[in-house]
Parts: structure tokens; sequence; C-alpha cells
């Protein structure tokens, strides 16, 4: 389809006439201010082409101009195929419609019954035409500020569509009945599955129940087998029960019971009879040793008579010798007493003597030593003597050593001033011709005598006058007064040290010298002398004088004279000698003496104790006898005797008795009797308790039993199985029908999804180039049902109504793109019309569109309405000014 | 002066029938009390003697108090003797059903026999029974031996009572336990051996009976539903013996080939045919066969159908295909997504190797049902 012309009068905005003629295939961009009427002259089209001529009330109304009763009239040429056609509508005042084609004319209904066959849209009926009146127009063009809008296509349109991709992929989609069957089944599906695909409730009651079923089953299988564990042992117990009774082995416990009783009790007797024997045979031992013990004590004193009275015999010989031997013994001991007393007077004149001589030497030697001393002392005190005299003489000289280099120092200085003052003197030497003379200062000068000058000095030359004389000047004054105060100094100090000239001074420092050099010297000497002082020595000596005086005064004699030492120690030697032999002599006296006197009192003692034994020994004798004699007075001897004899036997016999007993109790294996008896009892006891156990359990049994046969196990576990078998089958049944829904959709769903991409290739295949051209990487998909753009697929599946405004404007305008190519090249009339699709883009992404639109301009007609003329000549086409198209109004 | 008795065994009142949902269980469990009232009804018209009762009187030991009341009850409208011995599932063990039922109020006329050896005597010593009581739900040994020893009044007719086992006439049960002596009627001289245990009624020889149980209780078929009728003319008289059916319910087992909708017709008249009352019939039906889609939902309907009308119908269709057929398919799409679907899912159910092959099935019904209903108005 194309369109040439359109040309408008007295419609809405456009009160003037406004003429588009001469528009080819490809691109056409009309442009016109803002209310200028670019998007009146779509409605004028949509009015030309849809709306019914008759067209009345309010829709009717809103296409006159406001304020103005004119005719609105719009004509369009346009080809279909090879066909030209020339529609003229006029609304509202003799309202027409007419269509001309090579010749052909219609007029009013019958020219648009014939628009409808020849574009294929559906009559509006009533009312003015809207969308789902359009035929493709309600897809193709599209009005300012809805092209981001769904593309809901009318009915026309799906048709069209339909029809078109039928012929080229054929009949593939299910049509509106497979959609509702599968839309049955899924309502199917989803009674038995939530929409994750998880079991619901009807699935899982079910199972719920068999689970709880099976517990209920276990449950009363288990108390069923409890049940006939209990009756099987209630059989037991009752069959143990009656075997009691029929096997009498409580009777027969009973009987073996008392026989060992009886066995026991005439144990017990044999035991009593045991005892008693042994009792007597106990008082026949005691009888028996009673009698042997008397006998013994009898037989013991006797003995012990003999054996005193054979003791007492050598002790009476023993004593009569010791009386002997102590008279012998006694004069030994007075003959030694004599011989001590004599040797006793000699030592101690010995001692005498000797005690003497050692006082003699010891004088003797005291005297020497104090000689000694005295002399050592003599000798110290001269030195003393000598020393004082030279300390005195030394103090005298007062001259020291620091004293003596002051003075040289000052000589020295002296020396040095007085060159400084010859240096400057003047010497005078006069020798008058004549007697003439010289006076100075009153004096004469002695001609011939040199004179120093040293200061102003007035000659008075005779025969001359005067002659005054002034010596280096100023200077020599000071000069001489520096040696003069030095002068002065040093004899200031010579006579502080008593000396007149310097070398005096020398003389007197060596003298001091020499003396201090004679004090130490004999200082040394003294000490040599008396290391330890004079002072010790002297008391030494008075020490020695007392004593010498003390040993004079113990002399037999204190005023012999004194003799050697030499001599004195040879009489001491000598008697020491003597003092010796006699001690010896004495000491030997004294040993002779002690031995006799042990051996006296050694025999006294012997004699002592055997005299005392022997009268122990016959008071003894005495007392043993009278004893004896007073017990055979009351039993004799042989009486004794026969009492032993006879308790001998009486023991034997008893013995003998107890023996035949214990043999005869060991006969009855008293143990095993024992054993018997507390096996028989226990046995006894625990049959009576076993049976009353097995009573009392069998009672609780029949009670527990009655109990539980009341329940009806039986039943309700035969019930609760039967349940469980019907619940199992419910379930595979209701399994089996949930599982073929879930197939059947499962396939429906599949089979669909594959029919789809096959039904829509017609489509993608179109739609994609441009896609790839402004949307690079991406495809839309589509639902089938409507032809509606369903989501953008980018990394991931984008909803349509979730992308931008300016996306959705452009990908809506791709599509129709590509639907008007498909439908074209299918034979259907096709014109789009875009009144501003395109205001949300940015410039790049309008360069792509502007590509997309040329591409597809290329096979149909495409109608541009716009404000944006600048934005636009980027497409590089044509551009129309609405502007330029007015004509006048009629 | 002969003796008229009623020879019946295995009630095992106090069974469930769990497996049996709903009302229908409940019925059959029910049913079986009334089954006993119907007994005494019938002896007491008959002026029977006695009743023996040969042992599975209850299910188990342990059934409630309330099933054994029941069963007292049950007996009132008799009032000649009630014999009853244990069987193996109701054995007179230490503590048992009889202990129990000794205790509540029991009325003289019933007689529990639970000892061996000791016969008992009735109608002025014309009529000894000899019991074999099992004491153990399993016996090795026959407890009927005594019985050949068994001293008995010369004017008594021996009427010997057990439970168990005649092993060379019951091949089924050649190795069971509690075994009976084929020929023990003759060994003991007895008039007339009454046994239980087996539920059909079975003649073992012409002294030699099992009664079977009176209300039949499984599809197995061995001629249950019976009591039998025992007249004894005199000692060592042969007895005369009628089967007489008391059972309620029907109990019917079937096999069916559907291929056809004129198959799932002949079906109906076979169901039809099989009981006038169908409220007393128990129907195990098993199907085979190969059918449409549109078949098997037709068949759905018709056994819905039946299911209301039966006392219990248990279809069996493990072995019927549903197998859809070209117009199957093309009823419910011939083009689009559907089609493809379909077409996988006849793609599986039709591989035997398949795991899915059962679910891809039934998923085929169920879209072919589903169509179904859209396609209604």
């Amino acid at each position: 389809m194309l369109i040439r012309r359109i040309a408008v009068r007295n419609f809405r905005k456009l009160l003037h006439g406004v003429e588009i003629d001469g528009m080819e295939p490809g691109l056409t961009v009309i442009v016109g201010d803002n209310e200028e009427g670019k998007s009146t002259l779509l409605k004028a089209l949509q009015s030309a082409f849809f709306d019914r001529y008759k067209l009345t009330g309010d829709a009717a109304d809103a296409m006159k101009p406001f304020g103005s009763e004119v005719r609105p009239e719009v004509t369009v040429d346009f080809e279909v195929g090879q066909t030209s056609y020339r529609l003229k509508k006029g609304f509202l005042q003799s309202s027409s419609a007419s269509l001309e084609s090579n010749g052909d004319r219609w007029q009013n209904d019958s020219a648009e019954d014939r628009l409808r066959d020849i574009l294929s849209f559906s009559s509006p009926g009533r009312g003015a035409a809207k969308e789902e009146h359009r035929g493709l127009s309600g897809l193709l063009w599209v009005e300012q500020g809805k092209a981001f809008a769904p593309l809901q296509l009318n009915q026309d349109t799906r048709n069209a569509l339909h029809e078109a991709i039928v012929e080229e992929v054929g009949q593939v989609t299910g049509g509106e009945r497979g959609r509702k069957l599968l839309a049955a089944v899924t309502r199917k599906y989803d009674t038995s599955y939530t929409p994750t695909g998880r079991e619901k409730k009807g699935l899982k009651d079910t199972r719920g129940e068999i689970e709880s079923l099976k517990t209920q089953v276990e449950s009363l299988e288990s108390e069923v087998v409890q049940y006939d564990s209990k009756v099987d042992t209630l059989e037991r117990l009752k069959n143990t029960l009656a075997s009691y009774e029929s096997e009498g082995r409580l009777a027969q416990a009973q009987a073996e019971m008392q026989e060992a009783q009886n066995t026991a009790r005439e144990l017990e007797a044999v035991d009593a009879q045991i005892e008693t024997a042994e009792a007597r045979l106990k008082e026949a031992k005691t009888a028996f040793e009673f009698a042997r013990a008397a006998w013994q004590t009898r037989k013991d004193k006797m003995e012990r008579l003999q054996s005193v009275e054979t003791e007492a015999e050598p002790v009476t010989r023993k004593v009569e010798n010791l009386n002997e031997e102590l008279r012998l013994a006694t004069e030994a001991r007075d003959r030694a007493e004599d011989r001590l007393r004599v040797m006793n007077a000699a030592l101690e004149n010995a001692e005498s003597n000797r005690i003497a001589a050692e006082r003699e030497r010891e004088r003797a030697e005291i005297a020497v030593s104090l000689e000694e001393l005295d002399g050592r002392i003599q000798r110290a005190r001269d030195i003393q003597t000598e020393t004082a005299r030279d300390r005195e003489t030394a103090a005298g000289i007062p001259i020291d050593k620091a004293t003596l280099a002051r003075l040289h120092e000052k000589d020295r200085e002296l020396e040095n001033k007085r060159a400084a003052l010859d240096a400057v003197v003047t010497t005078l030497d006069f020798s008058p011709s004549g007697d003439q003379s010289v006076n100075v200062d009153g004096q004469t000068w002695d001609a011939g005598r040199q004179r120093r000058i040293t200061e102003k000095t007035t000659l008075e030359l005779e025969g001359f006058g005067s002659l005054v004389i002034t010596p280096g000047g100023e200077d020599i004054r000071a000069r001489r007064a520096a040696v003069e105060e030095l002068q002065s100094s040093a004899a200031a100090d010579l006579q502080r040290v008593g000396c007149d000239s310097v070398e005096a001074a020398e003389t007197a420092w060596s003298e001091k010298n020499a003396l201090q050099s004679r004090i130490e010297q004999a200082q040394a000497r003294l000490d040599e002398i008396v290391p330890e002082g004079l002072e010790e020595l002297q008391t030494r000596a008075d020490d020695l004088r007392e004593q010498l005086g003390a040993v004079k005064a113990l002399l037999p004699d204190p005023a012999s004279p004194p003799c050697s030492v030499r001599k004195a120690k040879e009489v001491e030697k000598a008697t020491l000698s003597r003092e010796a032999d006699t001690r010896a002599a004495q000491t030997a006296a004294g040993e002779q003496l002690k031995a006799e006197e042990r051996d006296f009192s050694e025999i006294q003692g012997r004699r002592t104790g055997e005299t005392s034994t022997l009268a122990q020994l016959e008071k003894q004798i005495k007392r043993l006898r009278k004893d004896l004699d007073n017990n055979r007075q009351d039993k004799a001897d042989v009486d004794l005797e026969r009492d032993v004899d006879a308790a001998g036997k009486t023991y034997d016999t008893r013995a003998t008795e107890l023996e035949k007993l214990k043999t005869q109790r060991e006969r009855m294996s008293p143990d095993l009797v024992q054993a018997e008896l507390a096996r028989s009892q226990d046995a006894y006891e625990n049959l009576q308790k076993q049976i009353a156990k097995d009573k009392e359990q069998t009672d609780k049994l029949e009670g527990e039993l009655r109990g539980i046969g009341q329940k009806g196990l039986g039943e309700a576990t035969q019930q609760k199985l039967g349940e469980l078998e019907t619940a199992t089958k419910d379930l595979a049944r209701l399994e089996l029908d949930a599982k073929a829904w879930a197939l059947l959709r499962d396939t429906l769903q599949q089979a669909e999804r594959e029919a789809k991409e096959v039904f829509l290739a017609p489509v993608t295949e179109r739609l994609q180039p441009y896609m790839n051209l402004v949307f690079p990487d991406t495809k839309l998909q589509f639902d089938e049902e409507g032809m509606e753009i369903a989501a953008l697929r980018r990394t991931h599946d984008e909803p349509f109504a979730s992308l931008s405004i300016g996306t959705r404007e452009q990908i809506a305008v791709l599509t129709r793109l590509a639907l008007a190519d498909l439908l074209r090249e299918k034979g259907k009339p096709v014109v789009l019309i875009l009144d501003d699709a395109l205001v949300n883009c940015d410039d790049e992404r309008f360069n792509r569109m502007a590509i997309a639109l040329r591409k597809a301009a290329e096979n149909v007609q495409i109608i541009i309405l716009t404000c944006h003329e600048a934005r636009y000549q980027a497409l590089g086409v044509t551009m129309v000014r609405l502007m330029d198209c007015q004509v006048d109004a009629a | 002066m002969g003796v008229t008795l009623i020879h019946t065994a295995d009630w095992q009142l106090g069974k469930q029938f769990g497996n049996v949902p709903g009302d229908a269980g409940a019925a059959l469990r029910d049913q079986r009390v009334e089954t006993v009232k119907e007994i005494a009804r019938l002896a007491q018209e008959r002026h029977a003697d006695a009743i023996v009762v040969c042992g599975d009187v209850f299910e188990t030991n342990a059934v409630a108090d309330r099933t054994i009341r029941q069963a007292l009850n049950a007996l009132k409208s008799f009032t000649g003797d009630w014999v009853f011995i244990p069987g193996n599932h109701d054995a007179a063990l230490a503590d048992s059903v009889w202990n129990r039922a000794d205790r509540i109020d029991k009325p003289d006329n019933v007689h529990f026999l639970l000892r061996n050896g000791e016969p008992l005597l009735l109608k002025n010593d014309t009529l000894a029974i000899l019991p074999a009581v099992l004491e153990r739900r399993h016996e090795a040994d026959d407890l009927t031996v005594w019985f050949d020893h068994a001293e008995t009044p010369t004017k008594a007719v021996r009427v010997g009572v057990a439970h168990g086992s005649v092993r060379e006439l019951l091949p089924e049960a050649s190795e069971a336990p509690n075994p009976i002596a084929a020929d023990r009627a003759e060994t003991a001289k007895l008039n007339y051996l009454t046994l239980g245990d087996w539920h059909g009624t079975l003649e073992i020889n012409n002294r030699t009976w099992y009664a079977g149980t009176p209300e039949r209780d499984r599809f197995k078929f061995n001629d249950p539903g019976n009591v039998l009728a025992v007249e004894i003319e005199r000692p060592g008289a042969m007895p005369s013996i009628k089967k007489i059916a008391v059972g309620h319910y029907v109990w019917r087992e079937t096999e069916f080939n559907v291929h056809s909708a004129e198959d799932i017709a002949a079906l109906e008249r076979a169901l039809k045919e099989l009981y006038p009352d169908p409220a007393k019939l128990l129907v195990r039906l098993k199907l085979e066969g190969v059918v449409t889609l549109a078949l098997r939902g037709q068949l759905d309907e018709t056994l819905a159908a039946w299911e209301a009308e039966l006392r219990y119908l248990k279809a069996d269709d493990r072995d019927l295909i549903a197998e859809p057929s070209e117009d199957d398919l093309d009823r419910i799409d011939r083009g689009g997504f559907v089609r493809t679907a379909v077409e996988q899912l006849c793609t599986q159910a039709a591989d035997p190797d398949s795991p899915e092959r059962a679910i891809a099935n039934a998923a085929l019904l169920r879209l072919y049902q589903e169509h179904v209903r859209m396609e209604k108005p």
C-alpha cells in the first residue's frame, strides 16, 4: 500500500486546508510544530479510512474545528497493489463517502464496504472506530505517546498475521482449543501439585494415612505378638502347675526333707553323747594329773633334801682350809708394812736435799741474767745522753733548707741586678797633672783611684771649678734602688739566721746536717741494744731482782755466798739421782704391801662366802627334813603311788568310750547329713515359693489376658490391615492419576513451547536483523497467543513491562517494522505511520533507529510525523513542512 | 427314635473385610452374625436335636467381647443343644475366646468342648459327641485317635467332631497340620464324623463331611454358604445328609474381554445374569483386551454405574490396554501442539519397555476425557 496524497479541510485544528501531495514509496517525514496539527493529520487519516461517514454524536462533533460548524473533509489518494484509489469523506452536514478507482466509483455505504474489502478491517458498528476496528492500521499507525505501549493487536491484525505465518510455517499451534485443553490439564495438575512441583494435600494425606496405618498395624501386631506370647506363657505356667500335682513333686520334696531332718536328729543325739563322754574324760584326766602331781611333789621333796645334803659336805671342808690360809696371810702383810715405813723416811730426806740444790742453781742463774740486763741499760743510757746533747746543738743552728735556698736565690738576683747597674755606671779616673785635687761631696777623691759614679755627683775640681756628672740618666737610680733593696732583704735574711754571709749560712747548714746524721745513728744503736725498749728492760731487771731476793730467802742459809751456775747445776744433778733411787725402793716396798693386803682380803672374802653358804645349806636341810616328815605323816609315799595308778586306769577307760562314740559319728557322715538337710529344706521351700509365684503369675496373666482379649486386637489388626491395603491402593491410584496429569501437562507444555518457536520463526527471522542493529546480542520473546512482546532476553529474560520507556518504544517500533515486512511480503496492504514515536532516544540510539527505519522503508512506506525537524534531518530524506502545505480553507 | 443334627463350621466371626472399603465391608462383617441367626432359625424349624459347630467359630482368639456377645445372642432362637469345638483360629489355648465366652453369661444349652477324651452325652445318653480339641493352633498328631477306643452307651449314636485336614483328600492341605484320618468314622465306629476347616462343603466319605463356611468370605469358589442337615436313625446306621444353602452374599469372579462397544454391552448383560439381586452380589471382574480411548471412557462409565449397583465390584483392568485410535487422536486435535503431545504420549504408551507406559496410557485417557468434557456444551 502506498499513500500518495492527503488533503484535509475543516478537520479539528486544521481549520485551514492542508494538502500533502506527491508522497513516494520509502520514508516521508512530515514536520510540524506542536499544536500545528500533525497529530490531527493522523486522526484525519484514521477517520477517512475507518470512521463511518454517517458518524454522529460526540465523536463526530470532535472532528469539527473549534467554534465552527463547517463540514470536515478528508481526501486520500492511495494505491494497493497496482490499483490507485481516491477516497473522499465528508462528515456531519451532508456527510458522504466516495471511493474511485480506474473509473469505478463507490458511494457512501458501498464505498465503505469496498474499502473494508480492500483493507480488511471490521466495521465499528455504532460510534467511532477504535483500535480494533482499524485493521492493520491499528498496529501500524502509532499515535503520539503510545509507542511504548504493548502492541495489543486487534482481531483483524491477528488474523492477518496468523494467516501470514501459517502461510509460511503451516498450522503448528493448537489454537484456542489447545490453549483451553492445556489450561484444563494444568488445573487438574494443580489439584495434585504445588507450583514448585511438590505434592499437595490429597497425596500427602494419603501417604500420611498409610504411614499412620502402618504404625497402627505394627503396634497392633506387636500387641498381638505380646498377647500370643502371654498366652504361651500362661500355658507353660498352667502345665508347670499341673505337673507339680501330677508328678507329686511337692510331696516328694517334703518327704525328702523329713527324712533328712530325722537323720539330723540322730546325729544330734550322738553329738550329745560325745559331749558327755568328753566331759567325763576331762574329769578323769584332771584326777589323774592331780594324783600324779602329788606323787611327783613328794618325790621332788625327797630329791631336794638329798641334793642339799650332798651340796653341804665339800663346803664344810673348804671353810677349814681357808681359816689356815688366812693366818699365814696376816703375817706376811705385817712384814711388808715395816719395810715401807723405813723407805718413806729415806725418800723424805733425799727430796729435801734435791730442793736445796735446785734453789741454789736458781739463785746463780738469776744473778747472771740480772748482770747482763744492767749492762745493757747502762749503755742505752749513755747513748741517750749523747743524743740529747747533739739535738740541743742542732736546735741552736737556725738555718734551714728553704732559707738557704732563698739566700742563694737572692744572691744570684743581686748579682744580676748589680751587673745591670754596672752597665750604666760611669767610671772616673783622674790623673791630675799638678797637685790639684778633686773633691767629691766635700771629700777629696784620691788621684789614681778609679771611681764609679752611680748618681748625680758634683765634683769640685780644684782650679777648675765644679763638674756635675749625672750617670745613666734617671734609670740608674732605679737600678741602684733595686740593688739596694735586694741587698737589704738579703741582709735581713742573713741576720734572721744569724749569719753574716751566704757562705756562713752554707757552713751552718752543713754542721746541722752532720748533727742530724749522728742523732740518727745513735738511735739505730739504741734500737739494737734495747729493741724491747728501755722501760721494759728496766721492769724486767726489777722483777729479776725481786726473784733473786725470794730465792735467797728460801735457801737453808741465806747468807751463804753464791756459787757459779755450773757448780750449782752439778750439785743439783747429784741430789736428783739420789732421790730417784730412794723413790724406786720406796715404791717397791709399797707394792709389796699392797700385794700382801690383797691376798689377805681375798682369802678373808672367800672364807666369809663359804661360811655363809654353809650356814644356809644347813638351815635348808633342817627345813626340808621337817617338811617331809610332816607330809609323810599325812600320807605315806606308798599310798601316793597307788593313787596315781588308779586314776590312770580310769582315764584310759573313758578315752576308749569317747573314741567309740566318735567313730559312730564319723560313720554317719555329718557333713552330708547337714548338706542334705539344707538342700532338702531349700528345695521344699523353693518349690513352695515357685508354686506360689507361678500361681500368682497365672492369676496376673489371666487378668491381663482378659483385659487384652476384650480389646478385640485380632479384629482391630485385620481392620487396619484392610484399611492399609485400601489406602495403599488408593495411593497407587492417586499417584498414577497425579503422575498422569503431570506427564500430560509437561508433554503439552513442551509441545506448545516447541510449536511456539516454530510459529514465531517468521516474525523473529525478520525482527532479528533490526534487533541486531539497535540491541545487539539480544532476542525478543513473544507471547504467541496475543502476538505480544513478552520479554527482552539479554543475559536473562526481562519482562517487557519492566524495561525503560525508551527501550519499550524502540522495541515496539522495531517489532512493527518486522511485522510490516512480514505482512507486506504476504500481500497485505501495509503503511507504517509513526507520530513522534521515538522521543525517548539518546542520539546514538536514535541514529541506529534511523538506520533501521531506512532499511525498513526500502520495502514499506513509512510516514513519520514529528516536531523534531533537526533530529530527523539525520535520516537523510526529504522533509515536508506542514506549514508549507496549507491551502485556503473552504 | 433317631437323631437330627445341623452340622456347620468356620463361621469366622469377627472377620473384618478391611480390604473391602466402606459400607460393603461393614455389611459383610455384620452378615456373618445374621447367618448364624439364620442357622439357629433353620435348626429350630427342623426340630434339630443339636447344632454341631466344628471350630473356627471366631476369626481369632483376640476378638472383642462385643463379638462374643453378638455370637451368643445369635444362638438364642435355637433351643436345642449347641456343641462347639475350637479350631485353629480359636484354639483352646491357656487363654482363649472360650474362657472369655464362659465368663460371659453362657446359656445351659451351649456346650464348649475343650478337653479331649471326654465324650458329651446328650438326649438321655442317646447321642454321644466325641470331640477332638485343638489345645494348640497346630497339632502334628491326629487328635481323633482316641475316638477309636472311646466308650459310649450302647444306645448312643456316636458322632465325632473335629477340625483339621484329611490330608489325602485335600490336596491343597497335604502338608497342613491338624491331621485327621480319612477312615476315622470307620475305625471309631462313628455314625458320623463332622469336620471343620475346609471352607467349602465337601464329602470325604459317606460318614465324613466338611460342612464348609455358611457365609462365604472370599472369591475363591469351593461351594461354600451351606450347612448340613444330618439324620441318624440309630447307632451304627448310615447318616442321611442334606446340604442346605444359608449364605446371604453371592461372590462371583469373572473375566471379560473388551474390544468393542458390543463387548461392553455383552459385559453388562453378563453382569446382570450373574445374580438377580445385585445388592447381594460381590464381583471380581478381570478385564482384558485392547480398547480405544473412546471405548475406554464408555467402559469406565459402565463400570461406575455397576459399582453403584453391586454390593462390591472390584475391576482389575491391568490387562486392559487403552490404545488410542486415529479417530481418538483426530478428535482431540488434528494438528497443533496438542496433536504433537498426543503422538508423543502414544509412543510412550506403546513402548513395552517404557517405565512410563502406564502413566502415559493414563495421561492419554485423561486427555481424551478432558477433551470430551470440553466438547460438551
